[in-house]
């Protein structure tokens, strides 16, 4: 008797034991399976597929079902692992409804649940009644997504600890979708953080050509900026007739293609149009297209230069064709046995041939230079030299040109100027070249021009030195913090009374292609290229000094730099 | 209605409510393996001994490691019915 009972609590403990390990296998299996069948998906619907896919060989039941929230309707699939009759199905969707509404606290009306039967047979005779059955909800990111139901005929069939298990399992999956979730929420905010700041316009729109996102800068372009709330018609008006958006999203989702159009005129601006397919859904491998990207790249700016090269370029090729045209003219004259005997006309074509090719070599020249600005390979040669001497020499060298135009040439060098010190005098005359010329070119009739020069020690204030020295100049007490961090230099400023700058174009003073420059000089009868500034700058950068110009319109203006000491 | 019935008449409202949304087995079956708590099959409450608060407490835990903090949200409308029973329990 002992010993049957003996041999009874073994089979008992063998059987939990042996029970305890099936479930331990199937909750190992169910997951292994869901983190390969999941990988970066986190569709709901395919963890749930995954979960009752396997339910069979864990658990018994007739029916597996689900309930899932979807945009305005709830999906209700059941799948029959055994045949049973309509009325089964219909008391499982009821409960499954009640359960549902409750956790939502909402009533869900019949018309909104879409269902789908699969698997064994529906029996068209009434025998069946639910002997079994538990739902799991189904929570992602603390929100209610849906409910999934195992039912069956038989009762009192499941246990709490098979029950226990599946809870687990789905609540493990659960949870690996909303961090999912919350990595794309994430990356989400962070993307839509990027697109609010870029420069360039941004528009989404869906398939149904749903205007979804425009940011500021496409707000700005497209003149929406007073619209919160932005539809396709708008969108379209806003660009225009010569630019049919509808056409480029339907061939780019079509075709599933990128369409760029170049040179789009927008509200006076130019850009570069891009529309692009999106793909995507709630599984990134599965490539469909859910709706279309417009970006809208101002290309103003890009097609300002273009234009200015192409001014630029024809302007040089004048330049050039000027004196050419001079020489071969000349030339021809020449060929001429006469020339050759009137010794008078001889020496007066000579000069013009030296005076035309002088001015193409200067030309050239300056190409050179700018050259070698660009490419950062220009050269000084710096030695023992006087400054005051070359100021001087300038100051002889333009007055009769400035005597011309009635205007006062002077200079006004500070006496603690060193007599000699280390810069390429070539260069700096060159740059004193350009700034008078500039200087002469721009001022009016009467005016007056003053080259100065002074000592300005690091650490000092460059007012207080200016005052000490006597020296006026269009640099305010603002714009003298650029000398704050200077080491010792010698400070040379040519400073003009007359029409002055106007503060955009003082920013642009020093830039290749200066639109303004170029017509400022076609204003006063020039034919400058404009590249003489950049010639200065490249200079001085080259001799580690500064180069800056102050101004105050209609009165005057000051172009200075510096030269370490 | 004292101390006792009161948690009586809202552990029993618990245990239906969980059961509308998870099926009456298994509500009544981790219910029922509450301590200090006896529930018939039917899900009624027989008898609460010792701490009220630590057996609605215990209950309450029962269902949250089942289905998780969710459960919280649907006990709210039931515990207003019972405003002298401390909400502590769903916090």
């Amino acid at each position: 008797m002992v010993l049957f009972w003996r041999e009874r609590a073994f089979r008992i403990r063998a059987s939990s034991y042996e029970a305890n390990m099936r479930r331990k296998m199937y909750e190992l299996a169910i997951l292994k399976d869901l983190s390969k069948k999941m990988g970066d998906s986190f569709d709901v619907e395919r963890v749930i597929d995954v979960v009752t896919g396997s339910l069979h060989q864990f658990i018994e039941h007739a029916t597996v079902s689900y309930m899932l929230l979807e945009k305005g309707n709830v999906s209700f699939k059941v799948y029959l692992e055994e045949s049973v009759d309509k009325n089964f199905i219909f008391e499982v969707r009821k409960r499954m409804k009640t359960s549902l509404e409750t956790l939502l606290d909402k009533e869900i009306k019949e018309e909104e649940i879409k269902e789908t039967v699969s698997g064994a047979i529906v029996l068209e005779e009434e025998k069946n009644k639910i002997g079994s059955f538990f739902n799991i909800p189904l929570v992602i990111d603390e929100k209610v997504a849906g409910l999934l139901t195992v039912a069956h005929t038989k009762e009192g069939l499941y246990k709490e600890e098979d029950i226990t298990i599946l809870y687990k399992i789905v609540a493990q999956a659960s949870q690996s979708i909303t961090k999912l979730e919350q990595v794309v929420k994430t990356e989400q905010l962070k993307l839509g953080a990027i697109v609010e700041s870029l420069i360039d316009g941004v528009v989404m729109t869906d398939r149904e050509d749903r205007v979804l996102m425009v940011n500021p800068a496409a707000k700005k372009y497209l003149n929406l900026e007073n619209f919160s709330d932005i539809d396709f018609f708008r969108l379209a008006n806003s660009l225009g007739e010569h630019f049919d958006v509808n056409t480029k999203i339907e061939e780019s989702i079509t075709f599933d293609k990128i369409i760029t159009e170049q040179n789009v005129s927008i509200n006076d601006r130019f850009f570069q149009v891009v529309i692009a397919p999106v793909k995507g859904g709630s599984n990134i491998i599965h490539d469909r297209i859910v709706g279309c990207v417009i970006v809208f790249h101002d290309t103003t700016k890009e097609k300002e230069s273009e234009k200015l090269k192409e001014e630029f370029t024809s302007l040089i090729v004048h330049e050039l064709r000027g004196p050419l045209g001079i020489i071969k003219q000349v030339g021809e004259v020449m060929h001429g046995e006469s020339i050759r005997t009137d010794k008078e006309r001889y020496d007066e074509y000579i000069k013009v041939i030296f005076n035309s090719s002088s001015q193409m070599l200067e030309l050239v020249n300056e190409l050179l230079d700018i050259s070698k600005v660009e490419s950062g390979k220009f050269a000084i040669s710096s030695r023992s030299s006087k400054l005051k001497s070359i100021i001087e020499g300038r100051v002889d060298f333009f007055s009769t040109i400035a005597k011309d135009k009635n205007i006062k040439l002077v200079a006004n060098i500070a006496e603690n100027i060193p007599v000699k010190f280390e810069f390429d005098p070539i260069r700096i005359e060159q740059a004193l070249n350009n700034l008078l010329s500039n200087a002469i070119r721009y001022n009016r009739s009467d005016g007056s021009i003053e080259i100065q020069a002074f000592v300005h020690k690091s650490g000092e204030k460059i007012s207080k030195e200016v005052e000490e020295n006597g020296i006026k100049w269009f640099v305010s007490e603002k714009e003298n913090e650029v000398f704050d961090d200077s080491a010792d230099c010698a400070v040379v400023a040519v400073t003009d009374y007359g029409e002055g700058i106007t503060e955009p174009n003082l920013e642009k003073m020093f830039v290749k292609f200066n639109k303004e420059e170029v017509l400022a000089n076609h204003k006063h009868g020039e034919k400058s290229t404009g590249l003489g500034l950049v010639i200065v700058k490249g200079i001085i950068e080259a001799h580690g000094g500064i180069v800056g110009v102050a101004s105050k319109p209609g009165e005057g203006s000051t172009f200075y730099f510096t030269i370490n000491i | 209605m004292d101390g006792k019935e009161e948690y009586k008449g809202l552990i029993e409202e618990i245990i239906s409510k969980q059961s509308l949304i998870l099926g009456p087995e298994i509500a009544i079956m981790r219910a029922r393996g509450v301590k200090n708590i006896t529930i018939t099959e039917k899900g009624e409450v027989e008898n609460i001994e010792g701490n009220y608060k630590e057996a609605l407490q215990n209950l309450i835990d029962q269902y949250v490691e089942l289905s998780g903090q969710i459960v919280k949200a649907t006990l709210g409308s039931i515990f207003q019915k019972y405003p002298n029973v401390d909400k502590e329990s769903l916090s």
